[in-house]
């Protein structure tokens, strides 16, 4: 019966992180079987015996090279990939798993001399008093429906919580239009903005809100509309 | 899909002239989708190298897009890379195109591209072969059915071709059929640009906007042909010195208005007053070139997390492109 206290990764993460560095090296069917985990929480592991129903609540960190020399987009090298062989990479990784990552970011190479003298960042300290400021925000805001954060918003709470003005709705209507988002990233992204509006410390969602929200959704249209 | 073929002999009535014009027309012609494009009579031919570099596919789909809405039918050959790129240019524009394959319709090479294949003929457009159905792609047939390509068309472009490639290939077989090869200029050190520069150094034109080639075959060609060669050259040159002048005239008037314009269209979010001068001074960045969005932030000293936003909402109204690896370019479309 010992077999059965054998958490997988997945729930060992529960309230806390998941990284997956290298993304697209993982094996397809091993990115798949995060579809569902990822959006009911809970993960259910059948074995011959019996069918276990583990809770999963975690934040899920993935990371990878936009092609496999890694310099596709850069200015300064030169990438020597193969149009197939980028879109085979990035291919691992499926539209379906790819909706349900909230935030994407791009990074970009930057030059060592320009990290020594560039203009002083924000530090760690810094950011993590400003994270926990739009934390609570969001905590008191929630109190009564027993969840934590924008992430947790069920349909009808994303309707009451994040209410776009006229200028808002079009953009994001635009934005639907012009970049080719999916219609699954339309409530990710009013929750992804809301976040970005507690960070500012606004009541309402603005313009500037919708669009740094839709900003982070850059691969989504990028590698996959062809 | 119900998918009629339909055959087209030699001796048939309906088989296209222009084939019959060329060496080696081929025997029988497969069809699939709407013939009536055979006929056409401005058809222009977009080819280049399977692998190609993102300016690359950018040029034949901007290329492809542009001729479109002038009602000339885009003819490639489906395969990846700029025959993709130039295919997709023409259907989002609802122009008609053509792929003429080299292989049968059963063997649709590559594979990845069959979504393609059904695009092309769910909007009208038409896939020819020589190959009977069930023939296996090779890519040795390729070079053989570029002559086809060329056939058809008034005049092709090449937009990347390596070393000896298929479409210096589809150039040689245009040039010899006396139809104007076109190509554009790469940098001298892609190695896919070898290719199309060395057939610039070999006579063909160099074009750098799409307009360069619709007033060159697409306006008056007939007229031009009857004169003598030196009263053409002369002319020609007279001409696009005028041409050039107002060209580029109206070229940096439009852009300048356009940015006024844009925003003020009734979709846009800003009216016309209301345009934030951080536009401006972004979009007049962009015009030295292709930036990162950290060299932006240092420029603008603003935020990333603002940049972002306004960024967005430039690229939404049509005013700049997003890159691969957070780079901003001015959209020239």
């Amino acid at each position: 019966m010992e077999e059965y206290q054998n958490h997988g990764e997945i729930s060992l993460a529960h309230y806390g992180v998941l990284f997956l560095d290298e993304l697209p090296e993982f094996e397809k069917s091993t990115l798949e079987v995060l579809r569902g985990p990822l959006e009911d929480k809970i993960v259910t592991i059948a074995r011959v015996n019996a069918s276990l129903t583990y809770p999963c609540n975690f934040m899920f960190v993935a990371s990878m090279n936009p092609c496999p020399c890694g310099f596709y987009g850069s200015k300064e090298r030169k990438c020597n990939c193969t149009p197939q062989a980028i879109s085979r990479y990035m291919g691992k990784i499926s539209g379906p798993i790819l909706d349900r990552i909230d935030i994407q970011v791009e990074v970009t190479p930057v030059k060592y001399q320009k990290l020594e003298k560039n203009v002083k960042p924000e530090s760690s300290e810094e950011i993590k008093k400003r994270v926990n400021k739009a934390r609570k925000i969001q905590q008191n805001r929630y109190s009564k429906y027993g969840i934590f954060s924008n992430s947790e918003l069920t349909p009808n709470l994303v309707e009451e919580y994040c209410k776009l003005d006229d200028k808002s709705k079009k953009l994001l209507q635009n934005a639907f239009e012009t970049l080719g988002l999916t219609a699954r990233a339309y409530e990710r992204i009013r929750k992804v903005a809301r976040t970005i509006a507690d960070l500012d410390e606004k009541e309402n969602i603005e313009v500037k809100h919708i669009a740094e929200a839709i900003s982070y959704r850059s691969l989504d249209r990028k590698y996959w509309n062809n | 899909m119900k998918i009629e073929i339909i055959e087209i002999k030699k001796e048939d009535k309906n088989y296209p002239l222009e084939l019959l014009k060329i060496k080696k027309p081929p025997e029988k012609l497969y069809a699939i989708g709407n013939i009536g494009l055979l006929y056409k009579q401005k058809i222009f031919g977009i080819v280049g190298s399977r692998n190609c570099s993102e300016y690359g596919r950018k040029v034949a789909y901007t290329f492809a897009s542009e001729l479109s809405k002038d009602d000339i039918t885009i003819v490639s050959g489906m395969a990846i890379g700029i025959d993709t790129s130039a295919h997709i240019g023409a259907i989002d524009k609802k122009g008609k195109t053509i792929a003429v394959l080299g292989g049968g319709f059963n063997k649709i090479y590559p594979e990845s591209n069959e979504w393609l294949f059904h695009k092309i003929l769910s909007l009208e457009g038409l896939v020819i072969s020589e190959y009977a159905p069930n023939v296996d792609a090779n890519t040795r047939n390729f070079p053989e059915r570029n002559r086809i390509i060329s056939g058809l068309s008034n005049g092709i472009l090449v937009v990347e071709a390596e070393y000896r490639s298929g479409s210096t290939i589809t150039a040689n077989f245009a040039n010899s059929q006396n139809k104007k090869v076109y190509a554009i200029p790469s940098n001298i050190y892609s190695s896919q640009g070898i290719g199309t520069n060395a057939l610039i150094r070999k006579g063909a034109i160099l074009v750098t906007e799409p307009s360069d080639i619709k007033n060159d075959i697409f306006k008056n060609t007939n007229s031009r042909r009857k004169k003598s060669k030196i009263k053409n050259n002369e002319e020609n040159f007279e001409n696009s010195f005028n041409q050039n002048d107002n060209l580029n005239l109206n070229n940096k008037d439009l852009s300048e208005l356009n940015l006024i314009n844009n925003f003020s269209l009734d979709n846009q979010i800003y009216s016309n007053q209301e345009i934030p001068k951080e536009y401006l001074e972004i979009y007049g960045l962009l015009k030295g070139g292709v930036m990162y969005i950290n060299e932006i932030a240092s420029k603008t000293k603003k935020s990333i997390s603002e940049l972002n936003s306004i960024l967005t909402i430039m690229e939404i109204e049509g005013y700049i492109k997003r890159l691969a690896s957070n780079q901003f370019e001015i959209n020239k479309i």
